[in-house]
């Protein structure tokens, strides 16, 4: 039987992180080397585990463990997360997580016992961490999930952040609101919070154009009339709508405004990317049946309109995976991470890696 | 751009060995878990490496080193094995290599390294080094082994091919009448235009060797990968080796080399690399009638690379009947580097009916 594997025409692909299920975000390191944090557990969240960080030395050919970020205590896992650098050049990675053995229930956890994410800093490339404190949620709510790049804003830092409300009750009208935080002392705190979309959204990837622009790509959640946030993690397989939704900010991420759909139903979360060149690049994990990967756009006006989407990864075998994050190396290529559960060439759970450039995929506008 | 990954329906298929040319030779052992012999250099022996033990616990699924069998010496390469299990269960490995510090531009390898004799008590956990394979012939001092070592009542047989630094052409069958500590006694299989040699005793007691056959005569300076394609050969020997028969091709020009086994039912496995320019990958053949007739070929994993150096499967069945099949690719579209590629399958995922039936 021949699978199909989806790559841009001469892009370099590689496997690895065997038994993670990485969720990666990717840092361009001072030093040029790429940094993956990733969660280190064969299981969707429903395992013990923590993050690590997986250094590329060579721009995305190799990679190799270079530290376990997290120490995770009994019960509990730390696997969602967020992570940059400060205007000092330390690596940030805050870490959200859940309480396993206060309320798990079978092979989906229920998100009823959230962890505060800890702060988590390295000031030598992520060879050593310090735990500097737990991130608070948005002011009159309960804890909040971190995801995404943490953004430099002259003398602050940006982080995405979604949340739910603390009250079962409320949570079935606004299950899940998006919100940005701030840090004005190099990540050490965090607060300030301005509301960027409200009721049904998750991870959002934010983006601080060169020009001044502030972006965010948010994960739209869609759920039936009778949701119960409980179940959340099933309830979105069975619902369609878009699921990346963009929004902008001419005040600084004070206020937001949405502004287009970047995706198909179940294709996401997403990246953002400002390349060398100013163009814009969109990555978000693509979960329609038959379609499993990771997919692209490129916008060349500020993200005001986006080229028709071209496919960097097809071919995968389970809906678990996508999640993309990228960083554009030294000569230009593009390389950018995914997780996947199961694929034809590697059937276990695993980081996929592919270095690419946008000279090798369609970037042309839709319907042109 | 669409690549394609063929394998078998239902076949479970995984990366492991990152950065190994591995030239995987398995052995299933006692205990049940799968040991796979392997190169641990992202090199066609071109660097300084050894010999590797890598280990499933889990019938194929998940891989991982458990322990180096050679230590190199500076200048030199530990590459080349046959392998398998001696009568006390004992894991040998038989390692030759090249002295590369004495390679020139025309041949970079410099001239071989007998083959060590590798001894593991405790499952590949820890080795000893009981001694070396002398030549089996006078007329060359070059000894490679190949394949697995097969047990052949008390004694145990292995394979090597022989000759000059150059021109090894001989395929042989040595002996070891002590587990493996001591070889000799050699027997000719074929003494021209033959090297790297799978040997397979079946149940009947009848020898089996899948020859890769040097076809042509390659210009005094090249190099392997330009030498012309030759197919694989089938021997048979029905007095224990002593003596050898031609039967049959095996396999298309450039489809080397040979692994052989016998499953269960007594079905015998032939797998072999495929390096035909757009059917790069590892291929399957079976006979049900002890090596007289062949099926059609069936593919096991297609897609790799033009350009690419892979194929030397090794295969070992396990107590469910499940087949899992190891090769090495520098460079598949889903992992372009240097790996080991691993394929756990049966015989109902594939078509073996006959040839042209």
């Amino acid at each position: 039987m021949a699978y199909q594997l989806g790559i841009p025409h001469g892009a370099f692909h590689t496997v690895t992180a065997p038994e993670h299920c990485a969720w990666p975000n990717l840092t361009l390191l001072p030093n040029g080397e790429i940094a993956a944090v990733i969660f280190n557990q064969p299981s969707h969240g429903a395992m013990e585990g923590d993050v690590e960080l997986w250094v590329s030395e060579d721009e995305g050919y190799t990679w190799g463990m270079r530290s376990r970020i997290t120490d995770h205590e009994p019960g509990t896992n730390r696997m969602n997360v967020a992570a940059g650098l400060n205007q000092k050049g330390e690596l940030l990675v805050l870490c959200f997580g859940y309480d396993l053995a206060t309320d798990f229930g079978g092979a989906q956890h229920s998100h009823a016992s959230w962890l505060a994410p800890q702060i988590c800093i390295s000031s030598d490339n992520g060879h050593t961490w310090d735990i500097a404190g737990e991130m608070p949620a948005p002011a009159g709510l309960d804890k909040c999930v971190p995801f995404g790049d943490i953004v430099i804003n002259g003398d602050e830092l940006a982080a995405s952040v979604y949340t739910r409300d603390p009250t079962r009750e409320r949570r079935k009208k606004y299950p899940s609101s998006a919100w940005l935080m701030r840090s004005s002392d190099g990540g050490r705190t965090w607060g300030d919070a301005s509301l960027v979309a409200a009721h049904r959204f998750g991870e959002g990837a934010p983006l601080i154009t060169r020009q001044g622009t502030w972006l965010a790509a948010l994960r739209l959640k869609q759920f039936p009339a009778d949701y119960e946030p409980e179940d959340v993690m099933n309830r979105e397989r069975f619902v369609s709508g878009p699921n990346v939704l963009l929004f902008a900010s001419d005040d600084a991420g004070r206020t937001w405004e949405p502004r287009q759909y970047l995706s198909l139903p179940q294709q996401h979360p997403a990246h953002l990317l400002q390349l060398a060149d100013d163009r814009i690049l969109v990555t978000y994990g693509n979960r329609i049946c038959e379609a499993y990967g990771v997919v692209g756009r490129v916008s060349a006006d500020g993200a005001q309109s986006w080229s028709r989407p071209f496919t960097l990864v097809g071919g995968l075998m389970d809906y678990d995976c996508g999640y993309p994050a990228s960083v554009q190396v030294s000569n230009g290529d593009i390389v950018t991470a995914y997780y996947s559960k199961c694929s034809p060439w590697y059937q276990r759970y695993h980081m996929g890696v592919l270095r690419w450039n946008l000279d090798m995929v369609d970037t042309r506008a839709l319907g042109a | 751009m669409t690549y394609c990954l063929d394998i078998p329906v239902g076949a479970y298929h995984i990366i492991t060995a990152p950065d190994h040319c591995a030239w995987p030779n398995l052995t299933l052992l006692p205990n049940g878990e799968i040991a796979a012999t392997i190169f641990n250099q992202p090199s066609h022996g071109r660097l300084e490496g050894d010999a590797e033990l890598w280990v499933s616990s889990d019938g194929g699924e998940t891989w991982a080193m458990r322990s180096q069998i050679t230590q190199h010496e500076a200048g030199t390469v530990r590459m080349n094995v046959a392998a398998g299990l001696n009568q006390a269960g004992e894991l040998l490995v038989l390692c030759s290599g090249w002295d590369l510090s004495k390679g020139t531009a025309e041949w970079p390898y410099g001239p071989c390294l007998l083959p060590q004799v590798c001894l593991s008590g405790d499952s590949g956990n820890t080795w000893e080094v009981v001694g070396e394979v002398q030549p089996p012939t006078e007329q060359g001092s070059c000894t490679i082994p190949f394949g697995d070592i097969v047990i052949n009542g008390e004694e145990l047989l292995g394979s090597v091919y022989a000759g000059d630094n150059r021109t090894w052409n001989q395929s042989w069958v040595l002996r070891s009448k002590d587990g493996g500590r001591t070889w000799g006694e050699a027997s000719l299989i074929d003494g021209d235009n033959h090297d790297e040699t799978s040997l397979l005793r079946s149940a009947s007691g009848r020898l089996l060797a899948g020859l890769r056959l040097l076809q042509g005569t390659a210009p005094e300076n090249a190099r392997s990968s330009q030498r012309p394609s030759a197919p694989l050969v089938l021997y048979i020997s029905d007095d224990q080796g002593l003596t050898w028969e031609p039967q049959q091709y095996l396999s298309l020009p450039g489809q080397v080399p040979a692994h052989l086994l016998q499953l269960a039912d007594g079905t015998i496995l032939l797998t072999y690399g495929s390096r035909i320019p757009e059917c790069r990958g590892v291929v399957g053949r079976i006979s049900r009638d002890h090596g007289q007739t062949w099926s059609q070929p069936f593919t096991l994993v297609a897609g790799f690379m033009p350009n690419s150096d892979h194929g030397y499967p090794s295969s070992v069945q396990l107590g469910d009947g499940a087949i899992v099949t190891a090769y090495y690719c520098s460079a598949a579209p889903w992992y372009q580097r240097y790996h080991m590629g691993v394929l756990r399958w049966n015989l109902e995922m594939v078509d073996t009916r006959a040839l042209g039936a």
